[in-house]
């Protein structure tokens, strides 16, 4: 342990400086109390101080009285030596902040012993100030954990809005895309009849207006087409909003999740089929898991969009192989069930915010960017998890996970 | 005869549409705004078939539902709506609509379909009853 010696009586110091020595301190020295109180401020200054009571430019009680006023700077245990003996000039020093104090000429063995209580003392300011920073480091993971908490907490806020919100609007939008849609589907049957009576109409006309005739004749089913398709949109989007929106009011059963990947596949098979993408089902391992209890409509509804969500992205991407791999584990009280297809994966760039709604990588009007928010509102209200990750060698992981079904039926 | 319907929502815009297409298809139609409305009309003509929507201010599709049932059995009644709502889809089915049918009507021959279905059937019951009167008039 490092020691300071502080005493400008050159024979003082070089005694006090052997004796310390030979007990074990790493000594340090001082001839007045300039020197003295700058090595206690230095970083990693000695902690254990024997001073003089007198000495030129500070004197001991001085330096001890520094110690006790100043803000920063560890603990410092200070042992006075001195000639002085009363009562009065005792309390002097320990009111000045001295922790010791011991008459000259000093007794070795006294000095030894009071230095050991010194080190005792250091050893219980060395112990709590560790477990103090301990706390300090317990209070930042708190505030850093409840930081993420409430910046969670705002995020579900935001969607429960967004969920009330969005059905508001696909109701207030519904009526309008009726009439729309309707009247675009009259048009076009008026227009079908129309057509053959108008064509001999032409006749009569001028060049002009027979050029212009045509060129109606020609974008009329056109436009009509225009309109449908866009009706067509914004009803998958009003779809999709009352779909997100809409919370579990399905009924759950308790059924094999081999059940839903199989009927979920056979509902999506033929839009795959159609754009040459094999799925691969790890049949043995999905027979191996535990029951889940489920709306198995939902289930099936995640499943089928995870899987068109991966042909997609292995379709639009030009991917070598176009394979869709279906398994599942079991891990803990986990059911486990992984989508993985053959793509680019997700980009790290925006891998946190695919899961928000109205996020979509797809060209405008192919995707409304519900579809995932939607999966993982419902899995997340079966107690359950979805998330994705990247596989080298293949591309992106889906992983729904569901708590496995207890035998006894309690879940 | 024309088949006569009569088209209950509280939108004008679709009251027309329907309407119009309907008209076009030759049937004759009357149009009313909500269940009260529809309940006057009823008095005011023959009607064959009801399109009606469910949520409607003053008397609610499936209030009036109810009403047609006990007063005009013989009515057949197609109910379509914008909300998905299961309480209500039973309730029309406990009612003994024909069928519902979601709005936006993407596919117009959905209703069509339903219509045409209901007709017939109503033309059948006529035929059947014509018979009849033949028959017990020339017995009688």
């Amino acid at each position: 342990m490092k020691a300071l010696v502080a005493d400008d009586e050159p024979t003082n110091r070089i005694m006090l400086k052997r004796l310390l020595l030979r007990w074990g301190y790493d000594v340090v020295v001082a001839d007045n109390g300039r020197k003295a109180w700058d090595i206690l401020n230095e970083p990693d200054g000695p902690r254990l101080a024997v001073m003089d009571w007198l000495m030129p430019e500070y004197d001991g009680v001085e330096i001890c009285r520094m110690l006790t006023q100043r803000m920063d700077g560890p603990y410092i245990y200070t042992v006075l030596v001195t000639h002085r003996n009363t009562s009065d000039d005792l309390a002097v020093a320990l009111d000045s902040g001295a922790d010791d104090f011991i008459r000259k000429p000093v007794d070795p063995i006294e000095l030894r012993s009071r230095l050991g209580v010194g080190k005792r003392v250091l050893n219980y300011d060395a112990r709590l100030d560790a477990s103090n920073n301990l706390l300090r480091q317990y209070g930042r993971e708190m505030e850093t954990l409840a930081e993420e908490r409430a910046k969670q907490l705002l995020h579900a806020d935001r969607m429960a809005t967004l969920g009330m919100l969005s059905a508001g609007v696909a109701h207030e939008v519904n009526n309008p895309t009726t009439f729309i849609s309707g009247n675009a589907q009259t048009i076009a049957r008026f227009w079908t009849d129309l057509q053959p009576w108008i064509r001999p109409l032409g006749e009569q006309l001028g060049e002009d207006e027979r050029r212009t005739l045509g060129f109606i004749m020609e974008e009329m089913p056109r436009a009509i087409e225009g309109i449908q398709q866009g009706v067509a949109r914004v009803s998958k989007l009003v779809r999709g909003l009352k779909d997100y929106s809409r919370r579990g009011s399905g009924e759950r059963d308790t059924v094999a999740a081999i059940d839903c990947v199989r009927s979920a596949l056979n509902l999506c098979s033929y839009q795959l089929a159609r754009v040459k993408v094999q799925v691969e089902l790890d049949e043995s391992r999905l027979g191996q898991l535990s029951e889940v209890y489920v709306d198995a409509q939902q289930l099936e509804q995640v499943i089928v969009n995870l899987c068109v969500n991966a042909s997609d992205a292995m379709v639009s991407t030009g991917a070598q192989s176009l394979l869709i791999e279906v398994s599942g584990r079991m891990e803990g009280i986990w059911v486990v069930l992984e989508v993985t297809d053959h793509g680019p994966g997700v980009p790290d760039d925006i891998i946190s915010s695919i899961w928000n709604p109205f996020f979509t990588t797809k060209a405008a009007g192919k995707g409304t960017g519900l579809g995932l928010a939607i999966c993982k509102r419902i899995i997340e209200e079966h107690g359950g998890a979805l998330d994705v990750r990247n596989v080298a060698q293949k591309g992106a992981c889906f992983s729904i996970r569901l708590p496995a079904n207890q035998r006894d039926g309690s879940q | 005869m024309k088949a006569r319907l009569l088209v209950v929502d509280d939108e004008v815009e679709i009251r027309e549409l329907l309407s119009r297409h309907f008209r076009y298809l030759g049937y004759e139609v009357v149009v009313a705004q909500d269940g009260v409305d529809a309940l006057e009309k009823m008095e005011q003509s023959r009607i064959d078939v009801v399109i009606s929507d469910i949520r409607m201010p003053r008397m609610d599709g499936v209030a009036l539902l109810e009403r047609l049932r006990r007063e005009y059995p013989m009515v057949r009644i197609v109910m379509m709506t914008g909300y998905v709502a299961q309480e209500a889809i039973l309730a029309c089915m406990r009612e003994g609509a024909e069928t519902c049918i979601f709005k936006p009507l993407e596919d117009l021959s959905e209703m069509e379909a339903a219509v045409d279905h209901a007709v017939t059937t109503i033309r059948r019951w006529w035929v059947i009853l014509s018979d009849l009167r033949q028959r017990t008039g020339s017995d009688v």
